[in-house]
């Protein structure tokens, strides 16, 4: 049987495909850790429910809205869930297609508090962001 | 930490990987891997192609940590497609002590881990000691 916390996680990562930042803001910790790999201007580390808030609209905004991902699968338990990421954009005539492989701890209440991820070509991340591809 | 007697095959094949590498028994860790395994991570060489390279990727490890790093299973996740495994990893060189949460997810192929990505939460204190 599913865990509860798969289709938790399901309907977070819905509301960033839909820019719904309010309904996100609700399923991150107060203190939250947002690891941003690679090498590009959006990598980093965030600190804090507004910084990762910031991190997402900046991301979207720069992606024209376009930002989507599609979970291929999400499994989870009470402490960690683990999503294989179909990630999509456009930006200035650029395309991303990758797979992104995501990492989150959580709370006891399925807050996140730590997210990190690594894509299969992460070079073309750095280039998408970096706006060389 | 016991093995959940709920834990799906996958996951209970993947758990026998950190397993072997902590005891020393790279080789029996890599046979859970294909031929043709694909291991993503964030530093070196990026993108590790065939069992060569993952051997490459685990005796880069080997030779920097002296033969210290030691993956500890923390939870493992699995489905009939995919598996994603939570370890704490710890290594010590001299004075140097790293210790670090690492995801790793792989998808699940008739041959073994096909498709594997290897996330260290903390990137940069991973490159500090194995860069």
């Amino acid at each position: 049987m599913e865990h509860l916390n798969v289709a938790w996680v399901r309907a977070g990562f819905e509301a960033f495909n839909r820019g719904d930042f309010v309904t996100l803001a609700s399923y991150l910790a107060d203190d939250v850790v947002w690891h941003v790999g690679g090498d590009h201007p959006l990598s980093g580390e965030y600190r804090g429910r507004d910084a990762v808030l910031d991190y997402c609209r900046k991301a979207q905004e720069l992606a024209g809205d376009t930002l989507q991902g599609e979970p291929m699968e999400i499994l989870a338990s009470d402490r960690h869930a683990g999503v294989f990421n179909h990630i999509t954009a456009e930006r200035d005539g650029m395309t991303l297609d990758v797979v992104l492989a995501q990492a989150l701890k959580l709370d006891e209440k399925g807050r996140w508090t730590e997210y990190w991820a690594l894509a299969d070509e992460q070079g073309a991340v750095d280039a998408f962001w970096a706006g060389t591809t | 930490m016991s093995t959940p007697t709920t834990e799906h095959p996958a996951a209970v094949r993947m758990r026998e990987v950190p397993e072997a590498v902590a005891r020393g028994d790279i080789a029996a860790a890599m046979e859970k891997f294909p031929e043709d395994v694909v291991w993503y991570a964030p530093a070196g060489e990026r993108i590790y192609r065939g069992r060569d390279g993952l051997g490459r990727f685990f005796g880069h490890l080997d030779e920097r940590s002296n033969g210290t790093w030691k993956p500890e299973v923390e939870e493992v996740l699995g489905s009939d497609r995919h598996v994603v495994v939570f370890l704490r990893v710890t290594a010590e060189r001299d004075d140097d002590r790293l210790d670090v949460l690492v995801a790793h997810f792989a998808t699940v192929g008739p041959g073994g881990f096909t498709r594997n990505w290897f996330l260290p939460s903390d990137v940069a204190a991973w490159n500090r000691f194995f860069g």
